[in-house]
């Protein structure tokens, strides 16, 4: 029977080195309750198997499962996964759009819309007085103004793509550094949990965080397989990450001299994947730079086309101050669309080339030119003949507004997606400091109660000995 | 529910930021008194505002163009007047010539006639008054007293598509029936020099005429003028429509702002004061 003092010890040893393994976790996650990705860990305690013996049974203590438990829900990650790619796409799109937004610059009312207003009234100015050299020069200052916020919108718009344009470079180096860091995840975490021994629980804490980093960047699937590799395959199926290798994405030149995105397969033959990138930043920024920004320019273009059209038509009929036959008007506008329209520089040199005069009236009273090309601004030029040239504008400053808060909504509601997900995340794998609290009295009272226990099995000893 | 430290700070974090957005955009509504700050703050508003905008510049020229018509129309007015009452006083002579000697007379008509002469090659800046579009060259030879002119008007915007025609030509006051003004005086003038009183009888019907030409001129331009007042109080009537139309949508009301941002100040600073309550106590501080 004295073997059950000594299985008593036993006993009360298994107890002390779990409950200090419990502490130990508990510290793990106490220590780790800012950490980022985290995921708290409890360790499964079960019963040793008794000894039985004729006798009766013989409690044999405790043990600590050598996995540690990872107190999870892949559903829910696979949910985040998702709502990072589509807040990325909205984020990405509504940066870029806000610059687009900025660039009018409508509000503080020194916009086209004013200088349009600037370049109508001064040729009503000049049918004032036609042969004044004061309103001459005016109108050909208001003009050169009037260009020079053609040319900068059309700038500076194409900046906004250009921006964009660097954003998907680094973007896509950013997919190829993260699709490779899991890859060598997959490897680590297959090392560490061959044979079911252990499990990998930071390392599969490091691979979801990047996964989602790399979700946010451009859309992707994902699944792990049997032996804990995580495949990830984007747009068309195009693998990024299958067991321990990774794909790369590439960039390269378009027609338009930005940048294309490819995926590279194995044998190093590229597939434009571009327009099959369907959500993430990729996307926000794809879609600004290719879809949104070139719709305001091209309305920009038609915009500066139709000045120069309508204005050089009537411009070149009228009547100038020049000593005939040089008096026919000439062209007011040079150029072919936003970015270049410029007043013609020999007028800009010669206000006397200016035409206010029809060809019917005579020179320097005529003003009947002048009148009409202010007219212009009330004429239906624009969208085949249903809007003046303000209306066009102002509707085109309505949806580049529009375009803005239309991402900046989804991209609050995304943000809010991605909190309560979050929230739940944490309702599941976040560390409560008050459960670990608790967890903490109760591992340490069944430390000191297994300390206790070797004690009184030592003074049981003891009795024991003093009897002999 | 398990609530850990993380889902409380981050929803403190998150309700402190969109508290803090919306204060700083009722502040910048305050700071600008403007409702819409950016384009995306009321797109479909700064749409009607850039409308508003160019409608209230169109109207501010549309009202310079009437006031530089008016000018003109009050110097040309002034001037016609003072042509009429010279050539009254032509025509005075003319039917009442003195018994005797003529030549007083004839020097007053010579003066006459210079001044009318003057007078109808005004300029108005560098304008040439009644010289129709050609108003780099004055009106009347002054030698020949030839209208060098042509039957151009000045035109002025005074609306959309709207223009009002100012007369200058020169040829339509001074002139009737082939009779030029000057002419006439001239030979007014010649006539009281050489005493021949049927000479100088015959200059009262063309004077006449040409006198009933001005009025007529004066008459076209009082009602120019009458227009162009009408046009004006409309434009200063629509104006202020417009502005109130373009307040409306993009100007901040205010005491609703200011109320709002009251509103927003007070629930900052509960959230505040909650979060301090609730992040602090965890188990750790009652243990022991």
């Amino acid at each position: 029977m004295a073997n059950i003092i000594f299985g008593m010890l036993d006993v009360a040893k298994t107890a002390l080195i779990t409950q200090q393994k419990a502490l130990d976790i508990t510290a793990n996650n106490i220590a780790n309750v800012n950490t980022e990705g985290y995921t708290r860990q409890r360790l499964n305690m079960e019963q040793n198997e008794p000894v039985r013996y004729e006798g009766g049974t013989l409690s044999t203590g405790v043990r600590a499962n050598r996995t540690i438990q990872r107190v999870y829900d892949r559903f829910l990650n696979s949910q985040m996964v998702g709502a990072a790619a589509k807040e990325g796409r909205w984020q990405a799109q509504g940066e870029t759009l806000e610059k687009a937004e900025l660039m009018f610059d409508e509000v503080s009312g020194y916009g086209l819309n004013h200088a349009m207003s600037q370049f109508w009234g001064a040729w009503q100015q000049l049918s004032n007085n036609p042969s004044g050299y004061t309103e001459r020069v005016t109108l050909i200052g208001e003009s050169r103004n009037l260009t020079d916020v053609f040319n900068k919108l059309a700038r500076d718009l194409n900046q906004v793509q250009k921006d964009s344009d660097t954003s998907i470079k680094g973007a896509v180096g950013d997919i190829n550094t993260l699709a490779r860091e899991i890859a060598e995840l997959n490897l680590k975490i297959a090392e560490v949990e061959a044979g079911n021994d252990h499990s990998a629980n930071e390392f599969r804490d490091a691979r979801d965080l990047k996964l989602k980093d790399l979700s946010n960047l451009i859309n992707l699937d994902s699944f792990e397989d049997a032996d804990g590799y995580l495949t990830v395959v984007t747009s068309n199926g195009h693998t990024l990450v299958d067991r321990v290798n990774s794909w790369n994405l590439r960039t390269g030149p378009n027609a338009d001299g930005f940048s294309d995105v490819f995926w590279e397969s194995s044998n190093g033959t590229l597939q434009n994947i571009t327009n099959d990138i369907s959500n993430g930043k990729l996307r926000g920024w794809i879609e600004a730079r290719d879809t949104i920004v070139p719709d305001y320019l091209t309305r920009l273009d038609d915009m500066a086309q139709t000045m120069i059209t309508t204005v050089n038509t009537l411009h070149s009929s009228g009547i100038s101050l020049a000593a005939p036959p040089d008096d026919t008007g000439i062209d007011f506008f040079s150029g072919t669309d936003a970015s270049d329209i410029a007043v013609n520089t020999d007028i800009v040199n010669n206000s006397n080339l200016l035409a206010a005069a029809l060809n019917t009236e005579g020179v320097p009273g005529g003003n009947g030119n002048a009148i009409a090309i202010s007219e212009l601004q009330n004429s239906l030029s624009m969208s085949g003949g249903t809007a003046t040239i303000d209306d066009f504008y102002d509707s085109l400053i309505s949806d580049v507004g529009g375009n803005v808060s239309h991402a900046k909504v989804n991209t609050d509601h995304q943000s809010m997606v991605s909190i309560q997900l979050s929230t739940y995340r944490e309702e599941v794998s976040g560390v409560s400091m008050d459960e670990e609290m608790v967890n903490m009295v109760q591992f340490q009272s069944a430390y000191t109660a297994a300390a206790k226990l070797v004690n009184t099995v030592d003074e049981m000893l003891q009795a024991l000995i003093e009897m002999v | 529910m398990r609530v850990s430290a993380k889902i409380m700070a981050d929803n403190i974090k998150a309700n402190l930021a969109k508290q803090s957005t919306g204060l700083i955009k009722t502040q910048m509504m305050l700071a600008s008194g403007k409702r819409i700050n950016r384009l995306s703050d009321d797109h479909i508003g700064i749409g009607k505002v850039l409308g508003y905008r160019s409608t209230l510049s169109t109207i501010n020229q549309y009202r310079e163009n009437i006031t530089d018509a008016q000018t003109r129309v009050e110097y040309t007015e002034t001037i016609l007047g003072q042509i009429h009452d010279l050539l009254r006083d032509a025509k005075h002579i003319a039917s009442n010539p003195g018994l005797a000697d003529n030549t007083p007379f004839a020097q007053e008509i010579e003066d006459i006639r210079d001044q009318a002469l003057g007078l109808a090659n005004s300029k108005y800046g560098k304008d040439y008054l009644f010289s129709g579009h050609l108003s780099g060259t004055p009106a009347f030879d002054t030698a020949t007293f030839a209208y060098n002119g042509d039957g151009g008007s000045h035109r002025v915007a005074i609306g959309e598509g709207i223009t009002v025609e100012l007369e200058a030509d020169g040829s339509q006051m001074f002139i009737e029936s082939g009779d030029n003004l000057f002419q006439v005086l001239d030979d007014l003038e010649a006539a009281l020099t050489a005493d021949d009183p049927l000479a100088i009888r015959a200059t009262v019907d063309p004077l006449e005429r040409i006198g009933d030409r001005i009025q007529i001129a004066r008459s076209g331009l009082a009602t120019d003028y009458k227009r162009l007042e009408a046009t004006n109080d409309h434009w200063i009537g629509f104006a202020n429509s417009v502005e109130t139309m373009r307040s409306n949508v993009e100007d901040a009301d205010i005491t609703k702002t200011a109320i709002d941002m009251q509103v927003q100040q007070t629930a900052y600073e509960v959230l505040l004061a909650t979060a301090a309550q609730v992040v602090q106590p965890t188990l750790v501080d009652f243990l022991r």
